[in-house]
């Protein structure tokens, strides 16, 4: 009904009292009269529809004329928008859900660090309890100092391990996301069996190259005997020997390397530092290759004075992997650059050859253990595949990384980037 | 009673922050003290006099973090002259602040011992009233920073009331060393230097149990040290949520 029909309505009425009243010679007072009557008779409607606001979900009262139509439209929107309410409600449910039952502990804090919202595996995983933590700073409750400093860094690139407070032998590994307006999702990991696995990994290899080296001292010490001697040994068997000799020393260094490279881990969280000179470790390590590849020339080109704080021996270990690497894998003719420079407040490291080079397809897994390029290279270079490791490690103990360029067939290049300090 | 989100409360947005911020420090200093006990009671345990120098030498950071509240609290009481919970939070904090840095300091007291015990060898009591003591301290002062964390007086009171089970723990523990000591004097030793140890715990203890005391005052302003718990109407410490 439009608002004019009831426009239309009370003017008739008005015109009928009028007509009528003007027969009876009463005009003014009929017109009174019926306006009056119509008040009341919309009061009466309009005490319906108070009635009925106070509940909605009933259906209107049957009312004709104007107000019977604005309920009904009335009505209808409720409904329309209740039945969006539910059907948001039941997404949102669907999404809480969703995030309840992840085996990650999930939590989703504001941009100071407030939380908004945590499931059961968080409970369980971090103490946090939903919805009475709700409103807390995170850090309130996770307490943990390494916690603090990696929320409040706002670097989120790769995820933190921490050990909890109070229980040693467990450890969580969180992973932050931003989203919206500086909201924080955060994932919480059980890790501990993963670094135990790892643990337990890496006392394995350091037990058994331990264990093994002192059958193979007693071996290469019976063979050195019997070659010193090869006049009284039958002539077929010195060539023979010999081999296995060559192959015992090998298997030493591989040895050797091992322990090297599982004494740089454990030692990863040590803080045992020194102010290193790099000059004059490179110098000293040029003379120690001149006397192993006395026909090399190794260049060495000095343009910083910067002193990096760490270890000494380690540090010597990475770059001589580099060196003797680039010294086996470019032709005898060619010569090193090994370089100390300061590129955009970091500095570099540099060791370059001009040698066969790397296809980049190896490049992701070169630092792996063992990994080779060429396998049938393997015995010709007398390498044990773990001198890359080796270095990455110690890169990573400290805070430098290694970068690995290279053109196949031109030569490659490793840097070790190692970030500039203020003040030093 | 105060409530979880009250320092919202405030016409300046920047009083708000300076005491939630103030809240925020207090539980951060709480963590690092966390940390420097449950590392210094594993490298007793372990003789591992590297992680106990690493404990020894951060003690300085949790005594700048202590200044660094105190300043703040006189700061908010020059600047803001609180009155009521805003007031009662600020005292709060002072004295918190206190007993977290005692706890900072007997935790350096247990790695030094942890120091000695690395060269003196090792004590014939395996450390397992040590280790025990250990996490049931290490446990209350947990409860107590996370009852300060989220007003939780229940949990309150049950710190106050199990310090006087680590009271009953150490009585005992110093009965069993006394024996090993009657045993073989040759231990005697190594054994005081635990004892010693156990004392610093048993310290520990009792400030965990003060911080829970000051909860208690923080949210409903009753002083309940010194035995006073009873004052306290029971419907307060039931209702905590």
């Amino acid at each position: 009904m439009k608002w004019y029909t009831a426009g239309i309505r009370v003017t008739l009425l008005v015109a009928i009292a009028a007509g009528v009243g003007w027969y009876y010679g009463r005009p003014l007072v009929a017109v009174v009269l019926a306006l009056l009557a119509l008040v009341a008779y919309w009061l009466l409607q309009l005490r319906r529809v108070q009635l009925w606001l106070q509940d909605p979900l009933q259906p209107p009262p049957d009312i004709h004329g104007i107000w019977g139509d604005i309920l009904s439209q009335v009505y209808r929107q409720q409904k329309r928008e209740r039945e969006n309410q539910a059907r948001l409600q039941s997404t949102l449910d669907y999404f809480r859900d969703c995030f309840s039952s992840m085996r990650e502990g999930v939590v989703i804090v504001d941009a100071r660090g407030v939380i908004g919202w945590s499931n059961a595996a968080a409970a369980r995983l971090t103490g946090l309890r939903y919805p009475e933590d709700a409103g807390q700073h995170i850090a309130n409750l996770v307490r943990v100092p390494a916690f603090h400093s990696y929320l409040e860094a706002g670097e989120y690139d790769t995820p933190l391990q921490y050990a909890v407070t109070g229980d040693e032998r467990r450890y969580l590994e969180v992973q932050m996301n931003r989203f919206g307006k500086g909201d924080r999702l955060l994932f919480f990991r059980d890790v501990s069996a993963v670094l135990r696995m790892e643990q337990i990994r890496r006392d394995f290899v350091a037990n058994v190259s331990h264990e093994l080296r002192t059958p193979l001292t007693v071996i290469t010490g019976y063979l050195g005997t019997f070659l010193s001697d090869t006049a009284s040994l039958p002539p077929h068997y010195v060539k023979p020997m010999q081999q296995m000799t060559q192959q015992a020393v090998r298997m030493e260094n591989l040895l050797k390397d091992l322990l090297w490279l599982s004494r740089i881990e454990s030692e990863e969280r040590q803080e045992k530092r020194e102010r290193v000179d790099v000059g004059a470790l490179l110098e000293e390590l040029q003379d120690e290759l001149l006397t192993s590849y006395p026909e090399r020339e190794v260049k060495l080109l000095l343009e910083s004075d910067h002193r990096v704080c760490g270890n000494y021996l380690e540090l010597h270990s990475a770059v001589s992997n580099l060196v003797v690497n680039a010294i086996k894998y470019s032709p005898d003719d060619s010569v090193v650059t090994v370089s100390w420079r300061d590129v955009d407040g970091e500095h570099h490291l540099a060791v370059e050859d001009t040698g066969v080079g790397i296809d980049p397809v190896h490049l992701p897994r070169l630092t792996e253990r063992f990994y080779r390029v060429d396998d049938s290279r393997a015995g010709s270079t007398g390498g044990t595949g773990l001198g890359l490791a080796i270095v990455k490690h110690v890169a990573a103990s400290h805070g430098a990384r290694l970068r690995i360029d290279s053109t196949p067939g031109r030569g490659s290049r490793f840097t070790l980037v190692f970030p500039g300090r203020i003040g030093t | 009673m105060l409530k979880q989100d009250d320092y919202k409360h405030h016409i300046s947005e920047k009083f708000n922050l300076e005491l939630e911020g103030l809240k925020n420090q207090m539980l951060e200093m709480g963590g690092k003290v966390e940390q420097q006990l449950s590392a210094a009671v594993d490298a007793l345990v372990r003789m591992d006099s590297g992680a106990a120098e690493v404990v020894i030498d951060s003690d300085h950071a949790i005594n700048e973090l202590e200044r660094r509240i105190d300043e703040h609290c006189a700061s908010i009481l020059a600047l803001r002259q609180p009155t009521a919970s805003d007031l009662r939070l600020v005292m709060t904090a002072v004295k918190v602040n206190t007993d977290l840095e005692r706890i900072g300091d007997e935790a350096a007291k247990i790695a030094r011992q942890a120091v000695r015990l690395s060269e003196e060898g090792s004590s014939p009591s395996n450390f397992i009233e040590l280790r025990h003591i250990g996490n049931h301290v290490a446990l209350m002062l947990r409860q107590s920073l996370d009852a300060l964390a989220r007003y939780d007086v229940t949990t309150a009171v049950e710190v106050v009331r199990d310090d006087s089970t680590v009271d009953r723990e150490y009585g005992s523990a110093l009965r069993s060393l006394m024996t090993f000591m009657m045993e073989d004097p040759r231990h005697i030793g190594s054994i005081i230097n635990e004892m010693w140890a156990l004392r610093s715990l048993e310290r520990i203890g009792d400030h965990a149990s003060n911080i829970a005391e000051q909860v208690v005052y923080l949210v409903h302003g009753f002083d309940v040290r010194h035995g006073h718990l009873g004052d306290v109407p029971d419907r307060l410490l039931q209702q905590s949520e």
